[in-house]
């Protein structure tokens, strides 16, 4: 395990309290926890190093450009890029995705041509999609899933034809944990000459990222879940594939020149980072992927799984949880979802709320999936590398003291569900 | 009395898991349907009408504890009555839950005011008042709707 308890110190809000108790923080899948020194580095480029960059004629500007643009330098070697111009600044993965929505599929694709996604995608790697089936007629389809809810690889063959043109998986289930085989689907991509898009939100962030041995077409990905500030995602593309589209956004920045009645695209990355961007964000989060590369992303995958085998078999043991996702934990990361049988996600939350435990409860932003299992949504505790076996410890007493309030020992319960 | 114990009073746990009125009531003429589009929780209301009374209340839907318990409550309290007296109830119960002030319900709805610990956790107050939101909700409509008297 990491030292964990020391790395919780860098960490300022993981030293206050909420409700009244110590945060005990297990909601890093939706937004990580960010370490002092990216907080310092975003308010220190406020304080002394703020101005528009690209444009301005002094010091203070091209200094600015020159943060801006070693970020992007340390995205491309966090996740193997080729090259820096591979890398395209977004607000978010959300961002990332629509970009290739709408400036790759909605010029490219026909009617008629099909994009597979899966039932276990994050809606942001679903709603693009039907946007772009809904303009051009293009057909979504879905991988099918083995019961433990892993993608059923050998079933793709199914589901693949000539008319696939894109395949857009997450690199990890937000809801549930699962680790996807990126190569396996790479392969397949092969196959059909299909365009491999990785919605990687949960990621970048916990697993190692190459894109070159991946071979993806796009890896989209988020700062805020990786120590970073919120309104930064990333955008990785093979440069053949960004050349060919289409721009997504209008503005400054993104043009080479405008006259009276046109413009020509700036050349890669600008071409896609119309307007001021979030500078002091972008800034900051080269901080924080120093600071995951000083921890190391294998070991805070491995410091994640650890969390898992302890946390599994002690959440087993109580009566009246079920847990949901794969058992096999090189298939997994550090996500456990699950339910207290007979008792609301949303009343788990509130009560472990009420203990100072942050945990999500709801549908993860993953309705098919939930509608598939058959429930409303699950209650889902996520671990970083800050996280440790006494968080895993104050979860366990939280839903002891769950079981206790709704009086499960003692009655028969019945479920009001559909 | 901790937090956890204002909101999750005995009496809410006891109605939300003995649901009486919970299911389909194929000779309904109302049916209403309410959600809460942040958490998900959603109460479809069938009600049977005659003579502008409620004779039968049922639900179908899901939803946390708190809003279970209040729409369980809510149709139990219901039936019998005339459009009338429900709105007044509507009114009253809302007026207990948004209130700032500590506002009792009169017998026999004391019950309803094991709901009153939400005033503590504003998220949790659209759990609380959906089914009755829902219910004025079909009121109107079945007023809108309702042929006019006709005389002689």
């Amino acid at each position: 395990m990491l030292d964990y308890k020391k790395i919780k110190l860098d960490f300022p809000i993981l030293q206050t309290q909420m409700n009244g108790k110590p945060l005990v923080f297990l909601d890093s899948a939706a937004s990580s926890q960010k370490p002092q020194k990216v907080i310092d580095a975003s308010s220190d480029f406020y304080r002394c190093r703020n101005a528009n960059i690209h444009r301005g004629a002094y010091r203070l500007s091209y200094e600015a450009t020159d943060l801006y643009e070693l970020t992007r330098t340390k995205v491309k070697e966090f996740i193997n890029a080729r090259e820096p111009e591979e890398v395209i600044f977004t607000r978010n993965t959300t961002e990332s995705i629509n970009l290739i929505a709408y400036s790759y599929a909605i010029k490219f694709l026909k009617e008629g041509d099909e994009i597979l996604v899966s039932e276990m995608e994050h809606h942001s790697n679903l709603v693009p999609w039907m946007i772009v089936a809904q303009k051009k007629g293009v057909k979504i389809k879905h991988i099918p899933l083995t019961e433990d809810y892993q993608y059923d690889y050998e079933k793709i063959p199914d589901v693949l034809t000539e008319r696939t043109k894109i395949i857009s998986v997450a690199h990890m289930s937000n809801a549930i944990g699962t680790i996807h085989d990126l190569k396996k689907i790479s392969y397949y991509a092969k196959q059909v000459n299909a365009i491999f898009v990785v919605d990687g939100a949960q990621g970048a962030c916990h697993l190692p990222v190459d894109v070159q041995e991946i071979d993806c077409d796009f890896y989209a990905m988020s700062a805020h879940k990786m120590l970073g500030p919120t309104g930064v995602g990333v955008l990785y593309g093979k440069r053949e594939l960004l050349e060919m589209m289409d721009p997504f956004m209008g503005g400054g920045d993104m043009i080479l020149t405008v006259w009276k009645d046109g413009y020509k695209p700036a050349p890669l990355p600008n071409k896609f980072e119309a307007g001021t961007s979030n500078i002091a964000g972008v800034v900051a989060y080269a901080v924080a992927l120093d600071y995951l590369k000083s921890i190391g992303i294998e070991n805070i995958h491995q410091h994640e799984v650890e969390i898992l085998q302890y946390a599994i078999p002690k959440l087993k043991e109580i009566p009246f949880v079920r847990l949901f996702g794969t058992e096999d934990f090189s298939k997994r990361g550090g996500v456990i979802s699950f339910l207290v049988e007979g008792v609301h996600p949303h009343d788990i939350g509130t009560i472990l709320d009420q203990e100072g435990i942050a945990i999500r409860a709801g549908h993860h932003c993953c309705e098919p999936l939930m509608k598939k299992i058959g429930i409303p949504g699950t209650a889902r505790a996520s671990f970083y590398l800050y996280n440790g076996i006494e968080d895993v410890d104050a979860l366990i007493k939280g839903i002891e003291k769950v079981i206790e309030i709704f009086k499960l020992k003692e009655k028969r319960y019945i479920t009001v569900q559909k | 009395m901790s937090l956890n114990e204002d909101l999750y009073k005995e009496i809410i746990i006891e109605y939300s898991q003995n649901p009486k009125h919970y299911g389909e009531l194929p000779e309904a003429n109302i049916h209403e349907e309410g959600v809460n589009r942040s958490c998900g929780d959603e109460v479809q209301l069938h009600l049977l009408v005659k003579d502008d009374k409620i004779i039968q209340a049922k639900y179908t839907g899901q939803g946390c504890s708190i809003c279970m318990a209040s729409t369980e409550m809510m149709s139990s309290f219901i039936e019998n009555q005339s459009l009338e007296q429900v709105k007044s109830l509507i009114d009253l119960f809302k007026n207990m839950i948004m209130s700032k002030e500590d506002i009792s319900m009169p017998n026999p709805y004391e019950d309803l005011e094991a709901l009153k610990g939400v005033k503590k956790f504003p998220i949790r107050v659209k759990c609380a008042t959906l089914s009755w939101n829902t219910l004025e909700q079909a009121i109107k409509e079945y007023t809108r709707n309702k042929p006019s008297p006709t005389t002689g």
